[in-house]
């Protein structure tokens, strides 16, 4: 369902991915790790169609996603690194820049993602007021308004508690569980549980691991 | 919906959020600008004069007498609080004028002394520089308004002298000149009849007032800017790419903002001005502000559009809020000390008024006066639109420059 071929990126002279093929599946959970400055956010910038590769192919269920970039929109949710919030309005304000129609909004809010998310509780709230792990939920919340078939997540538990953590956990596994594919970059160790495969960036090449390498054999293959 | 026109709602519904915070902050401000006027206020109307007017002094014959009239001239108060007598040679005298060192050159004749006291009365020639600046503009006048004077007093002289004679009443010559001298004083040398009525004023057509209040408006608007900035300042990279991603470009996400950054500077203009009407009509000063009608409106709404514009390509130039807000403190006052918003532009150095001419904010404040002549000249507009479409697009291609 995913395919990615020979993609490359570059800032100027410096290259930041060379060659990189990735593949992954209905229901797959995709872990990509690596040092810091390795690319993995690029990548997945790049997966989500905010930045544009030097060369290769993006296809999503068969599309072309560099040639129609509405795919990037239809199939792709993506929650970056730092949340894509307006601080001064209302998580619900904030939503309904990401859902236009009111009615799909109330209806994910009454019994949807957004109500598994436990938006509900705060939708009222200013994003200002909201907690790290809070505004973590709405961003994931933005970035499942039309439920795309793909969630891109890049560091999603990055300074977040335990219980985020575990929250966040959660939540994907109840997207997986409904066929959902998910490309996650992290550093913790309990969201590697979650991948189905895991690969290994490294001065902008992919490299597939595998799964159950653990501690010190996983940073051995860094 | 389309996306972009709910990100322009939802920034509308921030600003409005923001309003009651950016208010405060436009009345902090109104007090400090108050405090700043009271000040150069004070400065530039204290009772003593700051400048004296060099005149060259060129005596075609040395002569005793000329020099105690001279110096008898020039020990007068008013004369010695506003002038300065330079005596030099000829060659001097002219390089005085030509150098614009002196504002005038008196070129006292041989015998004039000996001629005052035989009637002969040699003229003086006064001399001044070609483009001549205030200072010898003002005393042009005063010489001429004193040659007016001298003429008469001289035609008074001769024709009572002659009707004495007439009548054979010499004897009774000095009660006549007594007569005179108390009607000259009394009437007809009443001075201020004798200047023409033609007024020179460094403020154009307006009064000082006028003039300052204009040049405090766009100032205060400039400064308003600085209060507006959660409206101005780019969205976060983040919110920008996703956004971009969504399909909101670079140009809606811009409008969305500059959008915002209208109403809230429109709105803080409207209280100030609000505030200000208010405080002149309880001093009974309401001559002070401009009065309304569709031309006035449409001016404000392009001195509004373009000082809008203006700053929000600042913001875009800054890239954050606060080197925004200093970036934009410092050249609200450089530009509008530059285009005579402070002090007028008669009163500033030839290289300050160049560099004004081209400066937005010299067309912002013409404009802003001529809300009180009621009618803007249609360069001014076209030129303060012009400005706008361009401070608009720079700012637009920066924001897309800048766009990953």
């Amino acid at each position: 369902m995913i395919e990615i071929e020979n993609l490359t990126s570059a800032y100027g002279k410096r290259k930041i991915l060379q060659g990189v093929t990735l593949s992954g599946e209905r229901g797959e959970c995709i872990g990509i790790i690596g040092p810091n400055g390795c690319g993995k956010s690029t990548l997945l910038s790049i997966m989500a169609g905010v930045l544009a590769p030097k060369s290769g192919s993006i296809l999503y269920y068969g599309k072309d996603a560099l040639q129609n970039r509405a795919v990037f929109q239809k199939m792709i949710g993506y929650v970056p690194q730092e949340n894509p919030l307006v601080p001064e309005l209302s998580v619900y304000d904030n939503l309904r820049l990401w859902y236009p129609d009111k009615k799909e909004l109330q209806k994910e809010l009454q019994e949807g993602f957004l109500q598994i998310l436990g938006i509900p509780e705060f939708v009222k709230m200013r994003v200002s007021k909201l907690s790290g792990g809070m505004k973590k939920r709405v961003s994931i919340g933005m970035a499942l308004s039309g439920l795309p078939p793909v969630l891109i997540l890049d560091e999603p538990s990055a300074a977040l508690d335990l219980v985020c953590k575990e929250d966040i956990k959660r939540y994907l596994q109840i997207y997986l569980r409904r066929k959902g594919t998910v490309v996650i970059t992290t550093h913790e160790e309990s969201e590697l549980s979650l991948c189905d495969s895991l690969y290994v960036m490294k001065d902008g090449r992919l490299s597939q691991v595998d799964k159950s390498l653990r501690g010190s054999a996983l940073t051995a293959a860094f | 919906m389309d996306r972009a026109f709910i990100l322009w709602k939802l920034e509308l519904k921030r600003m409005c959020r923001l309003l009651p915070g950016m208010i405060a902050e436009a009345a902090l401000l109104l007090i400090v600008m108050g405090a700043i006027t009271f000040g150069v206020t004070k400065l530039l109307y204290r009772d003593a004069t700051v400048i004296q007017i060099k005149i060259a002094v060129i005596e075609e014959e040395e002569n005793p007498l000329t020099d105690l009239a001279l110096q008898y001239i020039q020990s007068m108060e008013s004369i010695a609080q506003t002038c300065q007598f330079l005596v030099v040679t000829k060659e001097e005298g002219f390089s005085m004028l030509d150098r614009g060192t002196a504002a005038a050159a008196l070129v006292l004749p041989g015998g004039m002394i000996d001629g005052i006291l035989h009637g002969n009365n040699v003229p003086v020639q006064v001399y001044f520089p070609q483009d001549a600046g205030i200072e010898s503009a003002l005393l042009k006048e005063l010489t001429e308004a004193g040659v007016g004077m001298l003429r008469v007093a001289q035609a008074q002289i001769y024709g009572i002298y002659d009707t004495a004679q007439q009548y054979g009443v010499l004897e009774q010559l000095s009660v006549l000149e007594a007569d005179i001298d108390r009607f000259n004083l009394a009437f007809a040398l009443e001075r201020l009849a004798l200047f023409r009525t033609r007024e020179i004023s460094v403020a154009g057509n307006l009064s000082i007032i006028q003039y300052g209040i204009a040049g405090g408006v766009i100032f205060f608007l400039l400064l308003l800017g600085m209060a507006c900035y959660p409206m101005m300042q780019p969205h976060t990279a983040v919110l920008q790419r996703q956004l971009l991603r969504e399909g909101v470009s670079i140009g809606r996400q811009c409008f969305g903002k500059w959008l915002c950054g209208f109403c809230s500077m429109g709105i803080g203009f409207g209280f100030f001005m609000w505030l200000v009407k208010g405080i002149l009509s309880k001093l009974h000063l309401s001559a002070w502000m401009p009065g309304g009608g569709l031309w006035r409106y449409l001016t404000y709404l392009i001195i509004l559009l373009c000082v809008t514009t203006f700053v929000y390509f600042i913001f875009q130039v800054a890239g954050n809020g606060i080197s925004a807000i200093l970036l934009l403190f410092f050249l609200s006052v450089v530009m509008v000390y530059c285009s005579g918003g402070f002090l007028p532009s008669a009163f500033l150095p030839e290289a300050v008024r160049t560099v004004g001419k081209f400066l937005p904010t010299t067309y912002l404040i013409e404009a802003a006066g001529s809300l009180y002549l009621g009618k803007t000249a249609l360069g001014t507009i076209g030129i303060l639109l012009v400005d706008t479409m361009l401070f608009g697009l720079a700012a637009y291609g920066i924001r897309r420059r800048e766009k990953v």
